[in-house]
């Protein structure tokens, strides 16, 4: 125990400890890329492939590098987050994706820690990854499989530990997961649809509240991201407005994850989506709805929704709570990248990136959803393909790739013709972007075209035998056509989607 | 229930009441103790105190020793108390000040320290309960803090109760009823367009994947692009979002009602600006007021009203105060931005600035002080002279030399005024600047400083007397000359005057002149002598013909010396080009 006068905190420890979790930082991010792409090339190449042969060279030497300097290279994954030697490894822009890709990995494998020690060889680091990617490991006990194979395969320098029973996703947790995240999905068009009714009686608008329900969501965008970009396929007419803000929301926040932004900004972030059309308020039903052309005095009356949005947010008796980028975001959504648009600035002459975000989600949100005055509706891949061909002028086009690449070719929700002759539902990308047309995919027909409670498939899963792939997209197909609501399948309880 | 942060799925675990470790149970005692008793002191003191210190220090030992040993630190949370495996370890049932009811009332219910918990992590930590506990009770919201942090050693269980309680209580939920059945009933039988389709695709690619040119790839080059449009968000100032966002919606908002409330945002907008000591965002901020209310004049006569009733108390008493206050502070980074904001505030800012120069010494800003008076005093001599003061020489100099600059007449009573402060420094100031306005009632202001009772102040007058079409300044001087008194006066003085009646060419002086050089006085004859030295030199200086015959007649004298000088100066007087030029 310390006295006063031992109690004297060293100030160049602290300069050198955090000099040290800089460099430990930086050590763990390239072990992370180079981790994320050699699993990746092996999914690909053959093991005797100069790719991945060349992959597997790179991945070695960041870590002998890392024990040569720190003694010990550990991987942990908990509660979300991925440490490295114990010290958090942050993603940001750059690296999410081998991010997201590791953290799948491990999970997957319900792999809590894994060690690389002190006389690793290249050939025993080689032979770990070809067993990290054995597909034939068993799907119920994965952990244990594995690391039964690492014991016979003879690898000593590599050890793994199991994830904490609490952390492992089992079917009843992932269930639980998607329950819950359509309470919140609905919660949320609740209290959208709570703070329009206290707004227009001039109540006291609860704002912690929907910062709170922001902190949920993007826990949930977190642990699930696919389940809550599902959601988005839910579309209730009748409140159009209320479900289309948090459609936008989702969308939203799953992007500027993506971008790297932090949990403070992606809340502040959620909030200026879930706000964005407050203004629509302002605008009469018969206007929003009406069927036809609108003509120019109508059209006048939406174009102020965006400003008359913002005014609305200063407003409010909890301003102060309300991020100021959701003023920014309620003025800018329909302004486009070359500022034209509406409504006219007199001398901002920028778009924060929350307004880019929200204008892209909420242009895609609103084409993929049926409007009395909508001719078509659109399937996502169509609303991504003309948003990425004839309306790119509108939007940042960094933002739109990402957007397009978050999405992928099949977005959740597509309703997919597969080579089996089965047809199904995609539920959940491949986080390898190689396999960006090898999602998940929910089977909702047989080969015969019964309609069927089918398992949910990796399209990415190889036959064995014969090494080739066991099942592949042919054609998207658009529900309306076949009667099919999306949204039913992510909405019925049970072992969908 | 819920649980939100990392523990969204997971239930309280109850089957940790069971303590096999006494000795585990006696540290986390201590530790539970030791993090309520820094939290005490924290609150009460700055984070540098050494007792604080002493606390964070002994708090980081003993938890980095039980999580080494332990792995983790679950601490359980009640109302007003904190528990460890359900064991009570530490009570605190005042609401204000409990630490247990700061983490309970936001619904946390169980706290965690796990393994790798480092000193940096705690002081953060220890950070953000501060920050928790320093809010009123129902804005603040720990969970919300801590949930933003991310601490990668430090996670929580709350309830998510407000789902539930905050978010339509008693409502039904908008879930829509989905028929299951009919999901697995009848098949789908693809039309034969799309399987025409897809035989086609068959039938070309056999391995068909769909093609990945449909989604741009993200290139390496896209990378920098994206991160630094995010730092160009990360950096700008939230306050100057919001004002620039506040003025667009001014130029936008039609209704008046509506005009108002942002206008009233924007003044609050201005005064965080002004209290953060944003002084360069506060100065656009009044500019771009000034502009929209020119613009707006035109179109809304009421709208350019509430402008203008911001503009106005952007510059009332109390708001020249603050401004006081915060320089009085001494906390202003950017005191150019200080300025160009006081300058936008003309002329009310401009008595502030005579407390304000009493500091300038001490932050080095004297030059900046004087340029704001510069720009700002021409057109405001009145309140410039507000300022003076008689303790306040050096400011009350630059503030004559800036109205004398003016060279406006009507300036000469301010000038005149200031002259009651009876400082030689700012009376000879005086004298300067009066010289500088082209006018008779400036010159005639000067001769009121040749009463003065400082000799070097009316030496100065003297000095600077110019001749005007009133006689009244020759009469003044002529008679102060005559009288007995004047050959007591000092050599410089007796200079000063003798020199401004020799450049007259006034006949009664030239007579006067010569009277003097051929008087002599036994009873005073070194001072008379002095005088009449004096004569000599200011007919030298004053170099007209009328001069040069008078000492010519002095070379004539009795006196040696006042012969010889007179000698003197002609022979100087013959050199020069002046008397050639006079003449």
């Amino acid at each position: 125990m310390l006295d006063h006068s031992e109690a004297t905190y060293d100030e160049s420890k602290a300069v050198s400890i955090k000099a040290r979790y800089k460099n430990l930082a930086k050590l763990g991010e390239e072990i992370l890329v180079r981790f994320s792409s050699v699993i990746k090339t092996a999914q690909i190449f053959e093991q005797n492939n100069n790719t991945f042969i060349r992959q597997i060279g790179l991945f070695f030497n960041r870590i002998q590098n890392a024990l040569a300097n720190e003694k010990e290279a550990l991987f942990q994954f908990k509660k979300n987050i991925l440490f490295f030697n114990y010290y958090r490894v942050k993603f940001d822009f750059s690296t999410y994706d081998s991010f997201k890709f590791l953290a799948d990995a491990f999970r997957e494998r319900e792999i809590g820690l894994l060690n690389f020690s002190l006389g690793l060889q290249e050939e025993e680091l080689k032979d770990f990854i070809l067993l990290f990617n054995d597909t034939e490991t068993k799907k119920e006990n994965p952990f244990e499989d594995f690391r039964r194979k690492l014991a016979a395969s003879g690898i000593s320098h590599i050890t793994i530990e199991k994830m904490h029973p609490s952390e492992i996703l089992i079917e009843e947790s992932i269930e639980e997961q998607k329950k819950f995240a359509k309470k919140v999905f609905f919660k949320s068009i609740t209290h959208l649809q709570e703070i329009i009714q206290r707004e227009r009686q001039r109540k006291r608008i609860k704002v912690k509240t929907t910062q709170r329900l922001m902190q949920t969501i993007i826990d949930l965008i977190i642990q699930n991201e696919s389940i809550m970009v599902g959601l988005t396929n839910l579309k209730n007419h009748n409140e159009y407005t209320l479900n289309h803000s948090v459609n936008v929301c989702l969308l939203s926040l799953c992007l500027g994850r993506r971008l790297g932004l932090d949990k403070r900004e992606l809340r502040d972030l959620g909030i200026s989506a879930f706000f964005h059309d407050i203004g629509k308020l302002e605008v009469p039903e018969e206007i929003l709805n009406k069927p036809g052309k609108l003509n120019d005095k109508e059209r006048e009356e939406v174009e102020k929704h965006p400003y008359q949005g913002a005014v609305k947010l200063t407003s409010l008796e909890d301003m102060n709570l309300i991020p100021v980028k959701a003023l920014c975001v309620a003025m800018e959504h329909h302004i486009d990248a070359d500022l034209s648009g509406y409504p006219k600035y007199w001398k901002k002459n920028y778009m924060d990136i929350f307004s880019k975000i929200v204008e892209i989600s909420d242009f895609f949100d609103a084409i993929t959803t049926e409007r009395p005055y909508r001719k078509k509706v659109m399937s996502r891949e169509e609303a991504l393909k003309l948003m990425l061909k004839d309306f790119s002028y509108k939007f940042d086009p960094l933002i739109l790739k990402v957007f397009a690449n978050m999405l992928g070719i099949y977005p959740i929700g597509s309703l997919v013709a597969l080579n089996s002759g089965e047809v199904g539902i995609v539920t959940e990308l491949n986080p390898n972007k190689e396999f960006m047309a090898r999602p998940r995919v929910k089977l909702i027909s047989d080969e015969t075209g019964n309609k069927i409670d089918g398992e949910i498939v990796d399209l990415a899963e190889k036959d064995s035998a014969t090494n080739t792939f066991k099942r592949t997209i042919l054609k998207s197909l658009d529900p309306k056509q076949y009667n099919i609501k999306i949204s039913d399948y992510f909405l019925v309880e049970g072992s969908y989607l | 229930m819920r649980f939100s942060n990392f523990s969204t799925l997971n239930k309280l675990d109850k089957g940790e009441t069971l303590i096999e470790d006494p000795a585990e149970l006696q540290k986390a005692k201590e530790i539970i103790q030791g993090l309520s008793k820094t939290f005490s002191l924290l609150k009460v003191y700055p984070p540098d105190n050494p007792s604080v210190k002493v606390s964070i220090e002994v708090f980081c030992e003993r938890i980095t020793e039980f999580l080494g040993e332990y792995d983790v630190l679950k601490i359980g949370i009640d109302e007003f108390s904190f528990a460890f495996r359900g064991e009570p370890c530490f009570m605190d049932n005042q609401r204000r000040k409990s630490l247990p009811f700061l983490f309970f009332k936001d619904g946390m219910r169980e706290i965690a320290f796990y393994k790798g918990l480092s000193r940096e992590e705690i002081q953060d930590f220890l950070k953000v309960v501060k920050e928790a506990s320093n809010i009123p009770p129902e804005d603040s919201d720990i969970v919300a803090l801590l949930w933003e942090k991310e601490f990668p050693h430090i996670q929580y269980v709350s309830l998510n109760e407000f789902l539930d309680s905050d978010i339509g209580f008693g409502k039904e939920e908008l879930g829509l009823e989905i028929d299951k059945l009919k999901l697995t009933s009848d098949s789908i039988k693809l039309t034969q367009e799309d399987l025409v389709e897809i035989q086609k695709i068959k039938t070309e690619h056999p391995a068909s994947q769909a093609s990945l040119s449909d989604i741009p790839s993200i290139k390496e080059s896209d990378i920098p692009e994206i991160q630094s449009m995010i730092s160009a968000s990360r950096e700008r100032s939230h306050l100057k979002e919001l004002m620039v966002l506040l003025f667009e919606m001014l130029c936008l908002e039609k209704r008046d009602e509506q005009f108002s409330s942002v206008l009233n945002v924007l003044e609050k907008c201005h005064y965080e600006m002004v209290n953060n000591k944003d002084f360069s965002n506060a100065s656009i901020l009044l500019k771009r007021l000034l502009d929209l209310k020119v613009i707006l004049s035109a179109k809304s006569d009421e709208k350019a009203k509430l402008i203008e009733r911001i503009l106005i108390k952007t510059k009332d008493e109390s708001s020249i105060a603050k401004l006081k206050d915060i320089f009085c502070d001494g906390k202003i980074k950017d005191y150019e931005s200080f300025f160009q904001y006081l300058e936008l505030l003309i002329p009310e800012t401009i008595l502030l600035i005579g407390d304000i120069w009493e500091k300038v010494e001490e932050h080095g800003l004297c030059r900046r002080t004087l340029s704001f008076l510069e720009k700002s005093g021409p057109n405001q001599v009145g309140t410039l002279i507000k300022i003076a003061r008689a303790e306040r020489v050096s400011l009350t100099k630059e503030i004559i030399s800036i109205i004398g600059k003016t060279g406006d007449k009507k300036a000469v009573p301010y000038l005149l005024d200031l002259a009651r402060f009876q400082d030689r420094a700012i009376s000879i100031e005086i004298i300067s600047a009066l010289k500088k306005i082209d006018s008779d009632t400036a010159k005639k202001a000067i001769l009121k400083f040749l009463f003065e009772d400082d000799e070097k102040v009316r030496i100065t007058a003297a000095e600077n007397l110019e001749y005007f079409e009133d006689k009244s300044c020759l009469d003044t001087i002529f008679e102060i000359v005559k009288k007995k008194d004047f050959k007591k006066k000092s050599k410089l003085e007796k200079e000063a005057f003798l020199n401004f009646l020799a450049k007259s060419r006034n006949d009664n002086v030239h007579i006067f002149f010569g009277s003097l050089l051929k008087k002599s006085n036994i009873l005073f004859k070194k001072r008379q002598n002095e005088t009449r030295l004096c004569v000599v030199s200011a007919l030298e200086s004053a170099a007209t013909p009328e001069a040069v015959a008078i000492l010519k007649e002095g070379t004539h004298l009795r006196s040696k010396s006042i012969r010889q000088e007179c000698h003197i100066a002609l022979r100087k007087l013959e050199k020069s080009d002046a008397l050639k030029v006079k003449i």
